[in-house]
């Protein structure tokens, strides 16, 4: 039995253990929870472990001292465990987020701001069908009203916005709408990602028996429990 | 012992159903037909437009929960450049991306060989891997920077100065067409220090919970083509000329769907008749 085809066992198990939950939680099941937190984080703590190793370390032995610094204010991020000496935590943590917001900001205003008007506007200059015009004419009343929903800069609103604002929150709850509805898609495709692999052929006898043990451990266990 | 249907937990046993629902088509694949969108066509649009030889990135966000969803399409997007003579750079921003940047690797070079009988797929001349670099959008914008000067060794070990596959190749600008393979959370920060950067084709390969972001940025052409979920990986898999697994996920995916709706139909009528009735609200 090959080490692929052990983990795809390993696996299926697991997935088994976490599908039990349509039964009740149960003690199989908080392990597959507990041991998926555990080896994503262990995995996770390992592979930044040796980049920092790799990049920083052995970047300053290979003749890059700027790398000190970077170590140095990595290493300040830790001093946030002691109340005493968290403030040096700042330092790195400024850095990190000073070049973060800066770099996304400078980029922000062409890519999500300047671009989407573009596109707003764009259509009106080459309307070719009476699906473009209508899409268009839409485009722009959506984008209007629901800006105008967001305008607080006057305390009390005209009268007359009231269907404009009415229209741009119609607008944005059919957007949520979609939003949720694509959300819930991906979770149900998801389970179906899992139910193929453990119904994959090669392994699929095994996760039938395995189906019906894991089946058979949460009930006996849910029977003793009821009794007790 | 009596039967009491009412004392069953309903979302429960609505689980079970489903769990079924989705079951069925994956054991037993049904033929329901396929349109095809306007996202998986400009994907296949964009990879065909790229010119052979040409340097690729191939930046890999897809981990655990995404694999069964997106694998057919990361895979079939390598294949085809490959058959382009593309020269792709794998690389990952976020940890859990790095093993499965070997599934794609090694099952892409099976399907290439497959398709390709004789020829073979080589490390540092069709393809380097740079392994997992921290710092997302501020290591991204670096990365387009100064490779080498970010990543000293690649995967192995090895300096990536003296990869052969990377001796013009440094920056942004070296790199005209950019795969995003991205997991459930949307990174723009791609195409901001990519797209709008250097202005190179970016294609990506997203969940389909992620439509309504790619929407907007497809729209505006900054994102060329988007495989969206199994349902884009399916429809890549058929312009591609590529069958896979995809299809069968798809099939699963209409039909549990279509339960779920049925449920919503017959809970709400259940609902009316109860308040019809006077019962509680």
């Amino acid at each position: 039995m090959d080490l692929a085809f052990t983990g795809q066992l390993v696996g299926a198990f697991l997935m088994i253990c976490v599908f039990s939950l349509l039964y009740k939680e149960n003690p199989l099941s908080r392990v597959a929870e507990h041991a998926l937190i555990g080896v994503a984080a262990g995995y996770t703590f390992v592979t930044n472990f040796w980049f920092i190793i790799n990049t920083g370390v052995n970047g300053v032995f290979n003749g890059n001292p700027q790398y000190i610094i970077a170590l140095v204010l990595g290493a300040l991020l830790f001093t946030n465990l002691s109340k005493r000496w968290s403030w040096l935590s700042r330092y790195g943590l400024a850095l990190v987020t000073g070049t973060g917001v800066a770099l996304a900001i400078s980029r922000v205003v062409l890519t999500d701001i300047f671009n989407q008007m573009v596109v707003v506007a764009e259509p009106f200059l080459s309307l070719s069908s009476p699906v473009e015009i209508f899409n268009s004419v839409l485009m722009l009343a959506i984008t209007v009203s629901v800006l105008s929903y967001f305008l607080f800069t006057t305390k009390a609103r005209p009268k007359q916005m009231g269907p404009i604002n009415k229209f741009g929150r119609y607008a944005m709850m059919v957007s949520f709408g979609v939003a949720y509805g694509t959300t819930s898609t991906y979770r149900i495709n998801m389970a179906i990602g899992r139910l193929d692999a453990l119904l994959n052929p090669s392994i699929r006898s095994y996760s039938y028996v395995m189906t019906a043990v894991v089946l058979a451990a949460v009930i006996y266990w849910d029977l003793r429990l009821r009794k007790k | 012992m009596t039967f009491d249907f009412q004392k069953i937990d309903r979302r429960r046993l609505l689980y079970v159903i489903q769990l079924i629902v989705m079951a069925v088509p994956l054991i037993y694949p049904i033929a329901i037909p396929l349109p095809i969108d306007k996202y998986s066509r400009g994907y296949h649009e964009a990879i065909e437009a790229v010119p052979d030889s040409t340097v690729v990135g191939y930046c890999n966000f897809i981990s655990g929960g995404q694999w069964p969803l997106l694998e057919s399409g990361a895979k079939r997007t390598a294949v085809r450049l490959w058959e382009k003579d593309c020269k792709i750079i794998f690389f990952a921003f976020a940890d859990v991306g790095v093993p499965f940047i070997d599934l794609i690797i090694e099952d892409a070079i099976q399907i290439y060989e497959a398709r390709n009988p004789g020829e073979t797929i080589e490390y540092d001349v069709d393809y380097v891997r740079l392994g997992y670099i921290a710092g997302l959008e501020t290591g991204f914008a670096e990365f387009l920077r100064d490779m080498k000067g970010l990543v000293p060794n690649d995967y192995f070990g090895t300096p990536t100065t003296s990869l052969n596959m990377l001796e013009n190749v440094n920056t942004g600008n070296d790199i005209p067409f950019m795969v995003w393979a991205e997991s459930g959370t949307p990174a723009p920060y791609g195409i901001r220090q990519y797209q709008e950067t250097y202005g190179g084709t970016m294609v990506e390969i997203v969940v389909g919970m992620l439509l309504p972001t790619i929407s907007v940025y497809f729209e505006t052409g900054q994102v060329a083509g988007a495989i969206l979920g199994s349902a884009g990986c399916a429809q890549y898999e058929y312009l591609a000329g590529m069958p896979g697994p995809a299809l069968r996920l798809v099939n699963a995916l209409s039909l549990t769907t279509l339960m779920v709706l049925i449920a919503l139909i017959v809970g709400n009528i259940e609902y009316l008749y109860g308040v019809l009735k006077g019962g509680k609200e």
